[in-house]
């Protein structure tokens, strides 16, 4: 009961307010961003611009969803930096969707696409004006190029596989994949049957790798569930809201291993090698010396299940060894949900460490390489754990943005829960979220550069593949970002080369297209000794600039190289300009014992 | 003179008309009773309607309801509740909002409801840390449990509920790399905490030295293994320790304690239980279930989760396709039936309850209609390779091996590793007496599982009992037949002899070996082998005897 004295204090102070026009206080706005964390007064530093309409691409993945919430219109699509051409510069692959549905048409789809889906090629015409600036500049060739990739594109890997000098593709699928051979004159041949390489599962991540030792490229691909109309279900998360299935929902399938014949065919050997023995919802791959015994193995990041490191036994078979060297869980021995993965050096001990992408509910995972193949889980000494919660990664890599000679990270992020956040504020497909850089310091622990990374890192949609290399030829790595359902979308360095550096790509003596997965040791007097591993795979589907950009600092210094090729045999280029692009071919190096 | 037709007015000055208004005015209020709205503390956030399109439409009830009244109740709508009133309001909203991870608004009422009532209880600052942790926030997670801790302590909270927080404090430190505080929380939680308890405690003291003593991780890890053996993340920590230590034989061992190790050292969380009450809703109870039988293996309780589920949606056929697999397991073969019809009856084209139906059917032994059913199911699934096998054996039953063999075929060209589906293939080879090519394809196999007793033993046969000579290799088959272990299976090891002895012409010594067979067989209740024995035994004795008369 309220007091008589505290009635009418409230009612003269509510005449008080009449008498001179006031108005009651309005309610407090609800914070509609539902934001908990203090606002950042971050300014940015423009890291990375994004360049996407310039530069004409104009890309838009199509997931083919009706509204059905089919388990492959969850996982978008990867991207590509090749030089196809062999001109110099890199061009762009982008993987393309197709309808999904039983009887349904392109009208029925949820996001219409303009035209046909389908894979596109763009060749970049770089120029560069006499004061040494380059300009990037993409065309379509998809129509002449005579790619007619028209399946629900999943991932591709990059390799010469007929040792020809030009670099080919390998297009997996929910469905056939797709072999596509570079005829050296723009075109390509889709030679799937006659190489021998139909896989007819869900394929994710592909690599070309050389396990054999006999110079010629195999091919690693990584297949994911048995998904088919047949076993769509609907799927509800822990809350109960219904949303899109998970791997636990359908079967694993095994991955497959294809040796080179040496004669534009391939021969499954899953079976015989071992890989096929366990089944893995396969997601990523990388190949990888991991334990440094000259033979490549591979690592495979599996989504919600144990991670895989075929070790290579050097007889044709790989053994399973995840487990017990400490890279098929996480630290409390519990499967997570990897997408995107990447390997190198980041704390400067010349081995190999790995960075996976997780689900939002699950931090991102660093194992750090202990120098003889074992790994040790130390997301959280990093720094790299409490920022990822909340975020679900899939293309990542270790590169050096600011050339500092550090490996800082890139993170693409986008959910696969729907955000009920995000629903609530209208989102039509509510599944975004911001992507994250993180800058390393001095090997010891990772900062989080988001908010001051400029364009990169501004923009909230779905993103999957992503591709690092240096599009623009300026000795700085760039980033091209898919996006489910959303615009392909490339970023420039504006950082990189504030600093020196150097740019390494490796030949073999017979080939003209890039050598992969060898170790190379740069040394500058007084400067710490840096490893780096040229590759174009890992990252989630999308396959890498081939060339090595190795960052050093201040350091003007003339630089030595070592490359310790997949033969055996070691070579040193003494004494090398930095700041500019080499090109070291096998067998015209210093050959050097190893010890020296 | 200009006319002024207005009525004469006095003219008061203005502050006696200001005071008579404020007279009048005052006099209403009193008279209506009308009140102003309180004004809320700073800090305090207002809660949006949650979208709630996704949720099963009990969940949506439910929440909307609560949300509604708390959305009029925080802009004191209608009959304005007192601070600690609202503040249970929005701690109630907050429970609701937690359970359905829409954490975003949980905090936002946890944080309100604190605000709004000094006397807080431990569960409110406990529920707040924990949907702040979910949200990443773990320095401020880190604060709340501390208060929750220190409110449990003043207000006599029980064990369970400290040691929950302190556990869960530890784990926040943890994260913050934060590794002393850490292992004090954890320490203070075994001083709580019952001897289950212990163990999670001691792994999770284990795990904050695993990185910079290995050898004092293990003392602690070694203790949590006491009272859980199986524990596969007491395992894999052991194994990682032991590694770190380069004691690669104990490493080993843990790994494969790891690998058949049953269930984890997990800590029950009593403030858990009120927020899963709140979810009674289908939906709800088929994810318990789900969790129940494919994570946990406990399958009594999933059936039971089923049934409520099913209670509260009686039309969703995967509720009854999952409660017949749970009979199923459970060995209630009749009730799985029933499920797996009601099904189909929802669902026609469910391709799982075709196929469990034609599981059922073999048992009972109705090979034909076992058969169809699984016929029906691999037509309409696929790409469900459980379905295929199924299917390839019901055929293989009827004698219908060349069928069965497509099948098989079909699975290992997709899974070329898969030992069932080799299994299976070998077998069909042998059964319609493609011998060279049941060589061709064990030899294949056997490269992928050399130590396979089953294809091993196939192999031999394939080898010793082709019909024409010329395919037979009874050495290989012999070397072979050396190096499997007798006792692995000893039925079909005495046969194998047998069938060697037999292809090199020694009908002496394949009666022997095959009446060995026929012996361990019957021992070892065999009937699945005797026949088969019986009939081999007959033809040795046969050939026996034409070799005799040759002579």
């Amino acid at each position: 009961m309220k007091s008589f004295t505290s009635n009418l204090l409230r009612c003269c102070t509510c005449c008080l307010l009449l008498v001179c026009g006031c108005d009651s206080d309005p309610a407090p706005k609800p914070d509609t961003t539902g934001n908990t964390s203090q606002p950042t007064t971050a300014i940015s530093l423009n890291l990375f611009t994004e360049v996407t309409n310039e530069v004409g691409l104009d890309f838009r993945h199509y997931n083919g969803m009706t509204g059905e919430l089919y388990f492959p219109e969850l996982m978008g699509s990867g991207t590509v930096f090749f030089d196809f051409d062999n001109d110099g510069d890199l061009d762009i692959y982008l993987v393309q969707g197709s309808l999904l549905g039983q009887d349904t048409t392109l009208k029925d789809s949820t996001y219409p696409p303009k035209s046909e889906p389908r894979d596109q090629l763009y060749r970049n015409d770089l120029t560069r004006d006499a004061a040494g600036k380059t300009t990037v500049k993409f065309v379509n060739v998809t129509e002449q190029s005579g790619i007619r990739a028209l399946g629900y594109g999943m991932g591709v890997a990059v390799g010469d596989f007929n040792n020809d000098g030009y670099q080919d593709l390998y297009v997996t699928n929910w469905g056939e994949n797709q072999l596509f051979e570079n005829n050296r004159d723009g075109t390509f041949t889709d030679v799937t049957k006659r190489a021998g390489v139909e896989s007819p599962e869900w394929g994710t991540s592909t690599a070309f790798v050389d396990v054999n030792h006999d110079g010629w490229l195999d091919l690693y691909v990584c297949n994911y569930v048995t998904f088919g109309y047949d076993t769509h279900h609907p799927c509800y998360h822990s809350s109960g809201a219904v949303g899109y299935c998970g791997p636990q929902s359908e079967t694993p399938v095994s991955d497959r291993l294809f040796i080179n014949n040496q004669n534009g065919t391939f021969k499954d050997v899953s079976a015989q090698s071992g890989i096929a023995r366990v089944s893995g919802p396969g997601l990523g791959v990388l190949c990888r010396d991991f334990n440094r015994d000259g033979w490549i193995d591979i690592y495979v990041a599996n989504d919600a299940a144990a991670n895989q490191l075929w070790i290579n036994n050097q007889d044709g078979t790989f053994s399973d060894e995840a487990l017990l060297r400490g890279c098929a869980f996480n630290a409390d021995g519990l499967a997570e949900g990897s997408m995107g993965v990447d390997a190198a050096d980041i704390d400067g001990d010349g081995d190999d460490d790995l960075i996976m992408g997780h689900w939002a509910d699950e931090t991102n995972t660093v194992f750090i390489n202990l120098g003889d193949g074992n790994f040790e889980d130390q997301t959280k000494t990093f720094g790299l754990g409490i920022p990822s919660i909340g975020f679900t990664s899939f293309g990542t890599a270790w590169f050096d943005y600011d050339n500092d000679g550090w490996l800082d990270l890139f993170m693409a992020n986008g959910a696969t829960n729907f955000v009920e956040k995000q629903q609530r504020n209208g989102q039509e497909y509510p599944l975004q979220e911001v992507n994250q850089l993180f800058r390393n310091k001095a090997g010891t622990r990772f900062e989080d550069m988001t908010e001051v990374a400029g364009t990169l890192c501004q923009g909230v949609e779905i993103s999957r593949g992503t591709s690092f290399g240096d599009i623009d030829n300026d000795g700085d790595i760039d980033i091209l970002v898919g996006n489910n359902t959303g615009p392909a979308r490339l970023f420039l360095n504006n950082v990189g080369t504030k600093n020196h550096w150097l740019g390494i790509q490796l030949r073999s003596h017979e080939s003209s297209a890039p050598v992969v997965q060898c170790r190379i040791k740069i040394e500058q007097a007084d400067q710490p000794v840096k490893w780096r591993v040229p590759r174009t795979d890992g990252s989630y589907l999308s396959a890498n600039d081939a060339r090595v950009i190795v960052g050093l600092a201040d350091c003007n210094k003339p630089a030595t190289i070592t490359v310790y090729w997949h033969d055996g045999h070691v070579e040193r280029w003494s004494d090398q300009s930095i700041n500019q692009y080499l090109t070291l071919q096998q067998q015209a190096g210093e050959e050097v014992t190893i010890g020296q | 003179m200009v006319n002024d037709r207005r009525l004469p007015v006095r003219v008061y000055p203005k502050p006696f008309l200001c005071l008579a208004a404020l007279g009048l005015l005052g006099l209403l209020a009193l008279t209506t009773g009308c009140d102003s709205k309180p004004e809320m503390p700073s800090g305090v956030q207002l809660i949006e309607q949650p979208t709630l399109g996704n949720l099963d439409p009990a969940a949506q009830k439910t929440l909307t309801a609560l949300t509604q009244e708390l959305l009029q109740s925080q802009i004191f709508e209608g009959t304005p509740l007192t601070f600690p009133e609202l503040a249970k309001q929005y701690a109630n909203v907050g429970d609701a909002f937690q359970s359905y991870e829409i954490i975003d608004q949980a905090i936002i009422c946890y944080r309100n409801a604190i605000i709004l009532d000094e006397a807080a209880p431990a569960a409110w600052h406990y529920h707040l840390a924990q949907s702040l942790r979910k949200n990443g926030d773990f320095a401020t997670a880190v604060a709340q449990y501390k208060i929750a801790i220190k409110l449990l302590t003043a207000q006599k909270g029980t064990s369970q509920q400290k040691l929950a927080a302190l556990f869960h404090l530890g784990e926040c430190q943890l994260e913050l790399t934060l590794d002393e505080d850490a292992r004090s929380s954890f320490q203070t939680a075994l001083t709580v905490g019952s001897n289950i308890e212990d163990a999670a405690c001691h792994l999770a003291i284990g795990q904050t030295y695993l990185q910079s003593d290995p050898s004092e991780a293990i003392s602690h890890l070694l203790k949590a293994l006491e009272s859980s053996p199986r524990a596969t993340n007491v395992h894999y920590s052991l194994m990682m320790a032991y590694r770190k230590v380069k004691n690669m034989r104990q490493a080993k061992y843990h790994q494969q304690q790891f690998q058949k190790g049953e269930g984890a050292v997990e800590l029950t969380d009593p403030f858990q239980v009120r927020l899963e009450e709140m979810k009674y809703t289908a939906r709800s109870f088929r994810i318990r279930g789900d969790n129940n039988l494919f994570k946990h293996g406990n399958v009594t309780a999933a059936r039971d989760n089923y049934i409520k589920a099913i209670e509260l949606d009686p039309d969703d056929p995967s509720l009854y396709l999952n409660l017949g697999v749970a009979y199923l397991r459970l060995g209630d073969n009749d009730n799985a039936k029933q499920c797996f019809s009601r099904t189909l009856e929802l669902a026609p084209t469910n391709s799982l309850a075709l196929a469990n139906l034609g599981i059922i059917a073999q048992a009972a032994g109705n090979a034909d209609e076992a058969l169809e059913l699984l016929s029906q199911a691999a037509r309409l699934g696929p790409n469900n390779h459980i379905i295929l096998m199924k299917y390839g054996d019901a055929l293989f039953e009827k004698d219908l091996t060349e069928q069965a063999l497509q099948q098989f075929l079909l699975i290992i060209q997709r899974e070329p590793a898969n030992r069932e589906g080799l299994t299976s293939v070998a077998k069909c080879y042998l059964q319609i007496g493609q011998f060279s090519q049941a060589q061709t394809h064990l030899e294949s196999a056997l490269a992928i599982y050399e130590d396979d007793v089953p294809l091993q033993l196939m192999a031999i046969l394939a080898l010793s009992a082709a019909t024409a000579e010329s395919k037979r290799n009874p050495q290989q088959a012999r070397l072979l037949l050396e190096s499997i272990d007798s006792n692995s299976f000893p039925a079909e090891h005495a046969a194998a002899s047998a069938m060697v002895a037999a292809a090199a012409g020694d009908y002496d010594k394949a009666i022997v070996h095959q009446n060995q067979a026929i012996k361990q067989a019957t021992n070892q209740q065999r009937s699945d082998l005797l026949p088969q024995l019986q009939t081999n035994l007959m033809r040795y004795q046969q050939q026996m005897l034409v070799t005799a008369n040759q002579r």
